[in-house]
């Protein structure tokens, strides 16, 4: 396997990186414990968390997976942002609650440090440098290694980019954005940016929450327990259109004789300025379907084939619905 | 009538900017300089041309030019742009200091003028450092022969880069952005607006009108009247008249007898009164295209009509591609 450069660091990671948003601790412990041992076996060293996935236990399920040893070599991202209570100031971008968020995330991975630490998302109001400040504190204290975004508009990667060179402090090196095939569109900003300024994307959503794995057969007819007919932010994204298109998408994956979900990976890894997509399996067997991407190879004359089905810089599923600042409304 | 700041400067301008695209090419002198007089008398003092405009190269800033001899080039705030080929020299073109310095003087000559009030980058020089481009900028603002500079048709990225090296480098900054924004396409609502908020930049967005489609100009997608811009058969054409901007002007067309103005007013309307516009760029071939837009520099957009309009194409959305000739913006909407 082909160990990759996180941005303009040092440090290796694997195409791949394990996302543990779906972990939560309660029956399915000890499966999400195993999935992680297994991620690391198969040569995964990256893995991604926050702090209010399920309340924190994702990260203390992460902890407790990493606690007999396995630490070291792993390159563990965490994030902060999301509100951990009702408390007004127990949420954000400020000095003051970054400073807390950490010991508590510290506490829960069950380590002296986080390898990547992310803004869950960008807050308009809040000045960067008052945040990208107490990151580099963060950094200098030895608590975080790196700092990175997620969902941010490309223009204010920028912008955090130039603050961090004019005041000196440690700049961010990842984005982590929403990018699969069924959604296309930083393609238009935030990766020219990204090549010029060697920083990682880490895309979320990958397989498209499932549509790109085959999940979804009608956009009427939600399988039962699907997280489509449980959150309307994602049964928005399950139309005619998006459906239409995994189909043709289908086809190219039968004929290279992988799944369609490997092939979903497989095509997003090898994007320019994309680093390792981040998959969140929820069960084992899903992790089994994706693990063999980590010794596949793409062909190039691929990339030709699904640019005709969802063109560069193109969507036919909204994956930027989850945060403020994208309007723009697709038509089905 | 309101005059309004450009952009984060003393300057103030008229709330529409008259565009010299067509003159030089569907408009000939003696139309084209009755056309800017007109503009001028009622208060219009804002101009925009390029030097890449005109059958003839720079017939549109010599027309210009013509139009402002006589004592009225001083009341007129005047923009040009540089960028596009000049000739077949590889370097009569681009955003080097070599090139801006050249086309620079050949438009103070064509516009008969010793000075620009805003100097453009008509397209993103994506292989050029932009230190490179606003170092050239800045040695004309001090020269005295730019008073401002501003850029078209940028990634919101670079803008925020070139913002950036500004600050860094202690160089003139952009005060303008033109980008394409019509009530088709509001796609610069999700990244360029939100910027321009905060640094404060003005906005003069190009084709208000949509190439005509709001002004209802093309009744369907097959037929296209002979003698539009869109008969020509640009290579933009395609991605700009399409099934869903048919339906969506019928529909803003509703609005606009509601409001008893013409469907161009209204279009006019709707770009000049959302947020960090400070004036569209409207581009008449003939008088009587003047004439429809005038009376819009007094009018007001209320809130209700506003919110009708977001029903028919939503916040950040488009149905029709005027990025198309951006060079930087891939994204197609008919997939």
């Amino acid at each position: 396997m082909e160990y990759k450069l996180l941005g303009k660091t040092g440090v290796k990671v694997s195409p791949l990186c394990l996302g543990a948003l779906n972990f939560g601790g309660g029956e399915a412990e000890d499966e999400q414990i195993r999935m992680v041992h297994k991620a690391l076996d198969a040569g995964i060293n990256f893995i991604d968390t926050a702090n209010r996935y399920r309340g924190g236990e994702s990260e203390k399920i992460v902890g407790k997976a990493l606690a007999t040893g396995k630490r070291e070599k792993v390159v563990l991202a965490t994030k902060f942002h999301g509100p951990m209570s009702d408390d007004p100031n127990d949420q954000g971008v400020s000095r003051r609650h970054i400073l807390q968020a950490v010991e508590d995330s510290l506490d829960r991975l069950q380590t002296d440090w986080i390898d990547l630490y992310q803004i869950h998302r960008p807050i308009f109001e809040v000045p960067q440098d008052e945040t990208l400040r107490a990151l580099d504190d963060l950094v200098r204290q030895g608590k975080v290694r790196y700092i990175g975004s997620s969902s941010f508009p490309a223009w204010m990667v920028m912008e955090a980019l130039a603050i961090s060179e004019r005041y000196n402090l440690a700049s961010l090196v990842t984005e982590q954005p929403p990018y699969n095939l069924l959604d296309r569109r930083v393609e238009n900003e935030l990766v020219p940016m990204a090549l010029r300024y060697h920083l990682s994307l880490l895309p979320w959503s990958p397989l498209a929450n499932g549509i790109l794995a085959g999940r979804y057969e009608s956009a009427d007819q939600l399988p039962e327990g699907s997280r489509a007919s449980r959150l309307g932010f994602i049964s928005t994204r399950v139309t005619s259109r998006s459906l239409k298109a995994y189909q043709e998408f289908a086809l190219v994956a039968q004929d290279l004789d992988v799944t369609p979900a490997q092939l979903a990976l497989l095509w997003l890894l090898n994007q320019p300025a994309v680093t390792a997509p981040i998959i969140g399996p929820r069960t084992e067997a899903h992790l089994d379907d994706l693990l063999p991407v980590l010794e596949m190879e793409l062909d190039p004359s691929i990339s030709d084939r699904m640019d005709q089905i969802v063109p560069p810089g193109s969507a036919v599923a909204d994956f930027h619905n989850t945060h403020g600042w994208m309007k723009m409304k697709l038509y089905p | 009538m309101e005059y309004r700041l450009l952009g984060r400067s003393g300057v103030f301008v008229s709330p529409l900017c008259l565009g010299a695209m067509n003159f030089g090419e569907c408009t000939e002198e003696p139309e084209a300089i009755r056309i800017i007089h007109k503009a001028l008398d009622t208060g219009i003092n804002f101009i925009d041309t390029s030097n890449s405009y005109g059958d003839v190269l720079g017939d549109s800033e010599r027309m210009v030019g013509n139009a402002l001899q006589d004592g009225k080039r001083d009341k007129v705030v005047l923009a040009s742009k540089f960028y596009f080929p000049q000739s077949d020299d590889p370097n009569d073109q681009g955003a080097s200091r070599r090139h801006i310095l050249q086309a620079l003087d050949e438009s103070l000559r064509r516009l008969k003028t010793d000075w620009i009030d805003l100097y453009q980058i008509h397209r993103p020089a994506m292989d050029t450092p932009q230190d490179e481009t606003l170092r050239a900028l800045d040695d004309l603002v001090r020269q005295g022969k730019v008073r401002y500079i501003g850029c078209t048709t940028y990634p919101t990225w670079m803008v925020m880069e070139a913002l950036a090296i500004s600050d860094k480098c202690n160089l003139a900054r952009f005060i303008t952005v033109q980008p394409p924004y019509n009530f088709l396409d509001r796609r610069i609502e999700n990244e360029l607006v939100p910027l321009a908020l905060r640094y404060n930049l003005g906005l003069i967005p190009w084709s208000p009108l949509a190439m005509g489609i709001l002004a209802g100009r093309y009744k369907s997608v097959d037929s296209i009247p002979e003698g539009t811009r869109l008969g020509g058969g640009g290579p933009f054409v395609k991605g700009r008249l399409t099934e869903k901007s048919i339906q969506a002007y019928e529909k803003f067309a509703v609005v606009a007898q509601d409001l008893d103005i013409t469907p161009s007013q209204l279009a006019l309307l709707w770009v000049k009164d959302q947020p960090t516009i400070v004036s569209p760029i409207i581009g008449p071939r003939t008088e009587a295209h003047l004439d429809y837009a005038l009376p819009v520099l007094d009018m007001h957009l209320d809130p209700e009509s506003s919110e009708r309009l977001d029903q028919i194409v939503p916040p950040g959305s488009a149905v029709s591609d005027f990025h198309n000739s951006s060079r930087w913006m891939k994204m197609k909407l008919d997939v």
